[in-house]
């Protein structure tokens, strides 16, 4: 198996050193562990990870075929490559992320060199467990965009790697889109280092696999740095939904927003672990975070933990989060203007996400989205009745 | 803003008398210590059992590692007395109170609080109630205030019903230790329907130089009854580490109504880690108000399980993280009933290098319908070097469950500043006087007496740094 270079941060220590993860950790306290990726985390499980992920990747409407243009330019990870990133502000780690770097089964890097207008279109495809890296490198001033799928063609447990160095004054956004039909577990770490005047930007939606975790990890490393993140989800049968941010806010003036809604039908189950902190000396510090959710059924369950560390004192930091059902006032409004409560559910379900997906970023997969969460309403709905 | 500092060598509660025992055995703790505890206190069987248990309990639970871990770290078990008597006998009127136990409270000013409560004033000084009077009123109606140990000999069975059953002795490591060598505290029953108007009162103190102090307190209040208990708590100033910790069971019958008022104000060299906890029965009320200013760490998570439908909790906590302080407080609700609704409001101010913590769960069980709960923390920052923190969890299995969060996290406004200081005011007293209003929700709470107090000592946490900054 091909040995990577990644940040000593990450692979100093074998992984087998740390302890195996389990509801214990606070990070994955609410998943329950055993059930999930024990089949990557048993030390004797040597069970092949497939090598060289395949990507099917689309710009302008086009298969790119070239793995360069004016846009970007796209290098496979080999041996030589050096590491995007060097090393991480207190980014915690535990066995699962040690396990992903160090059992990593090849990549790609993608080097935003011009302004792109358009998305990049990355389609992952697997058919055994894989673990693929993704670097994201975006040039001091420029704006790109880019959606990453893990949609039909994600067959197998998938544990994405992605990375993302953001330059001085860049501005990247990116779509992280899990629909896949296939019962499988995707589990991304997502780790920024955000320069100054930089802007990231995250847009995540969760309607398919079994389990899908976004466990997104960003360092705000310098002056004016931003982030913003706003996500969807949507939980049918057993599925499990799981949002973990940690915004490390480290320098001055840097901002963070993070909205994420969800509903949940049947006995499925969302996490949500927001949290901001914000290091000494990090002033004029702006910093939100906001989680909603619907419970539709008595056996779906949410759970919402949204916390705050601040080591300074002139920030304005808010957070509010919320689960429940759908409000009766809400419903009465609807209904008093003559629509029924079957259609005034559906009306508000899809207000509520709308909230998100009307904004800014949703344009290429709003309309698409918004089907695919109709579609698992109704589900959910017929298996109600 | 100026940087803010608090000498607290100054801190005017911090006095300490000379040491005058009767019983005191060495440091440390083993099995002898606790059979030895339970034969002078001529505890029953089943008693001495529990302890033991309790024990064993005590020496299998690893220590928490999640919060505070470097302070909790350096709390050395075996250089702490379990078990001191300092009098003989119980004094059962103030004249037999001994001379210098007597001066530490007339500092206290419970003198002042008896006279003009007139309700029941129990005073703890180190591990024995030396100090107890009940109003005769009381007693007519059949309410039972004494101190724990009394309450175990005199009423075994209805003791024995409850003790241990809200918060068993393995539920955490301290509450185990505490089940193993708890001595003191207060017992209260207060019948069927009966309302006591008054608050009941107890002053706790610790003396002696790394003296632990376990108190138990077990409250009952019967269907339809009514009890409102304040806690205050203050200690001498000593160098090295005292332990805290307390064990509080609260049992509120249907219709009842419990309020469980705390002021804690240790000195800065305390660890009072202390489990509170409350069952709240169908259209009972048990509201637990709990304020922290002193100690050097404070874990304390007041709860509520609200049991059957109807049931209502709240919690109302104030927390003042000073230099060198940590304050990790917050509140636990438990929805396991139809209707239940509960109210978390958390103000904690952090200052001069404290860390002020939130750490709260709301937790609804499936089959809990349409229980409502709702958190709000706020915090304020009073300097660049102070921290502040919030960990709200919420497990939500109830799908017609509503439930709520917002916090905020700001420094004093400016704006406000302004405005107090074009008036006249200095910029510390002016950010005295905000946070005081920051905290008005929790004074007002409290009976008068108690209100001047809590004002007059955050005051003295702000304004005597004013004279710096």
């Amino acid at each position: 198996m091909t040995k990577f270079k990644f940040s000593s941060d990450l692979t100093s220590k074998s992984y087998i050193d740390l302890h195996e993860v389990s509801s214990k950790d606070e990070d994955w306290k609410y998943t329950n562990i055993s059930q999930f990726v024990n089949e990557f985390g048993k030390q004797e499980n040597t069970k092949t990870v497939q090598e060289d992920s395949e990507y099917d990747i689309n710009f302008n409407g086009n298969e790119v075929l070239s793995k360069e243009n004016e846009f970007f330019s796209i290098s496979t990870l080999n041996e030589d490559t050096e590491p995007l990133i060097e090393s991480y502000y207190n980014r915690p780690v535990d066995r699962f992320l040690a396990q992903q770097y160090q059992k990593c089964s090849g990549g790609i890097v993608v080097n935003f060199k011009e302004d792109n207008e358009d998305f990049v279109t990355l389609n992952v495809q697997t058919e055994s467990l894989t673990v693929p890296y993704i670097g994201l490198n975006i040039e001091a001033n420029k704006t790109a965009k880019i959606l990453i799928n893990f949609g039909s063609m994600v067959k197998a447990n998938t544990y994405p790697i992605i990375e993302v160095l953001s330059s001085q004054n860049s501005n990247l956004e990116v779509i992280i889109e899990t629909e896949t039909k296939s019962q499988v577990e995707i589990i991304n770490s997502i780790y920024a280092k955000v320069r100054k005047d930089g802007f990231f930007k995250i847009h995540t939606v969760s309607t398919g696999a079994e389990f899908s975790r976004n466990r997104i990890d960003i360092d705000l490393s310098e002056d004016g740095a931003g982030f913003y993140i706003d996500g969807i989800y949507f939980g049918e049968n057993d599925q499990i939904h799981d949002n973990r941010v940690f915004v490390n806010h480290i320098a001055k003036r840097t901002t963070s927003n993070m909205v994420t809604k969800g509903v949940l039908g049947d006995s499925s189950k969302s996490v949500f672990t927001g949290t901001i902190h914000i290091a000494e000396g990090a002033e004029k510090t702006e910093s939100f975070q906001e989680n909603r959710n619907i419970l539709l059924s008595d056996t779906a369950s949410a759970q919402s933990v949204p916390n705050l560390e601040i080591l300074c004192d002139d920030v304005i930091c808010g957070h509010g989060s919320s689960v429940g059902p759908i409000e009766e006032n809400l419903y009465h409004y609807v209904m008093s203007r003559g629509i029924e409560k079957v259609d005034a559910e559906k009306l508000l379900i899809q207000g509520f996400f709308n909230e998100v997906i009307n904004e800014d970023g949703w344009e290429n997969i709003s309309e698409k989205v918004s089907e695919e969460i109709m579609q698992k309403y109704m589900n959910v709905l017929s298996r109600m009745s | 803003m100026a940087n803010i500092d608090i000498d607290l060598g100054k801190y005017s509660l911090g006095w300490s008398d000379p040491e005058k025992n009767v019983f005191k055995p060495e440091k440390g703790l083993n099995e002898d210590i606790i059979r030895k505890m339970s034969e002078i206190k001529e505890e029953p069987e089943w008693m001495l059992d529990f302890r033991l248990k309790a024990y064993q309990r005590f020496l299998d639970k690893p220590m928490p590692e999640w919060v505070a871990k470097e302070k909790l770290d350096s709390l050395d078990f075996d250089d702490i007395y379990y078990y001191i008597k300092p009098t003989e006998e119980q004094a059962s009127s103030w004249d037999m109170v001994p001379e210098e136990i007597k001066e530490t409270y007339e500092k206290l000013g419970i003198p002042e609080a008896e006279r003009s409560y007139l309700a029941g004033v129990t005073a703890q000084y180190e591990s024995e109630v030396v100090y107890h009077k009940n109003r005769e009123d009381l007693e007519k109606l059949g309410v039972l205030f004494c101190d724990m140990d009394t309450a175990v000999r005199e009423y075994p069975e209805l003791v024995q019903e409850y003790f241990g059953t809200v918060i068993p002795p393995g539920d955490n490591k301290f509450a185990a230790l505490n089940s193993a060598v708890w001595s003191g505290g207060s017992f209260i029953y207060v019948p069927k329907g009966v309302h006591i108007e008054d608050p009941l009162q107890a002053y706790f103190r610790i003396n002696a130089e790394n003296m632990g102090q376990f108190e138990r307190t077990l409250i009952i209040v019967d269907e339809g009854a009514s009890v409102h208990y304040i806690e205050g708590c203050s200690a001498p100033v000593y160098s090295t580490d005292s332990l805290h910790s307390a064990v509080v069971e609260i049992v509120v019958k249907p219709s009842g109504t419990c309020r469980y008022t705390t002021i804690q104000n240790w000195s800065n060299d305390v660890f009072n880690l202390v489990t509170k906890r409350a069952q709240a029965f169908a259209n009972a009320t048990m509201e637990w108000i709990d304020a922290n200013i002193g100690s050097s760490l404070t874990v304390k998570y007041p709860s509520v399980y609200l049991m059957e439908p109807g049931a209502h909790g709240e919690v109302l906590s104030v927390a003042f993280a000073n230099s060198g302080q940590h304050q990790d407080t917050g509140a636990k609700m438990v929805h396991l009933a139809p209707d239940t609704t509960s109210l978390i409001t958390s103000k904690s101010i952090s200052k001069g290098g404290g860390r002020g913590a939130y750490r709260g769960l709301v937790r609804v069980e499936d089959g809990s319908e349409t229980a409502k709960s709702f958190v709000r923390c706020d915090a304020l920052i009073l300097d660049e070097n102070s921290r502040s923190d919030t960990y709200p969890y919420m497990e939500i299995e109830e799908s017609t469950a509503e439930i709520g969060h917002e916090a905020t996290v700001s420094k004093v406004g400016e704006d406000q500043l302004f405005y107090l200081m074009s008036r006249g005011l200095t910029e510390a007293e002016a950010t005295s006087m905000i946070v005081a209003g920051f905290v008005e929700e929790f004074t007002k709470t409290l009976p008068m007496e108690y209100a001047m107090e809590f004002n007059k000592l955050i005051e003295l946490n702000m304004i005597e740094a004013g004279a710096i900054g």
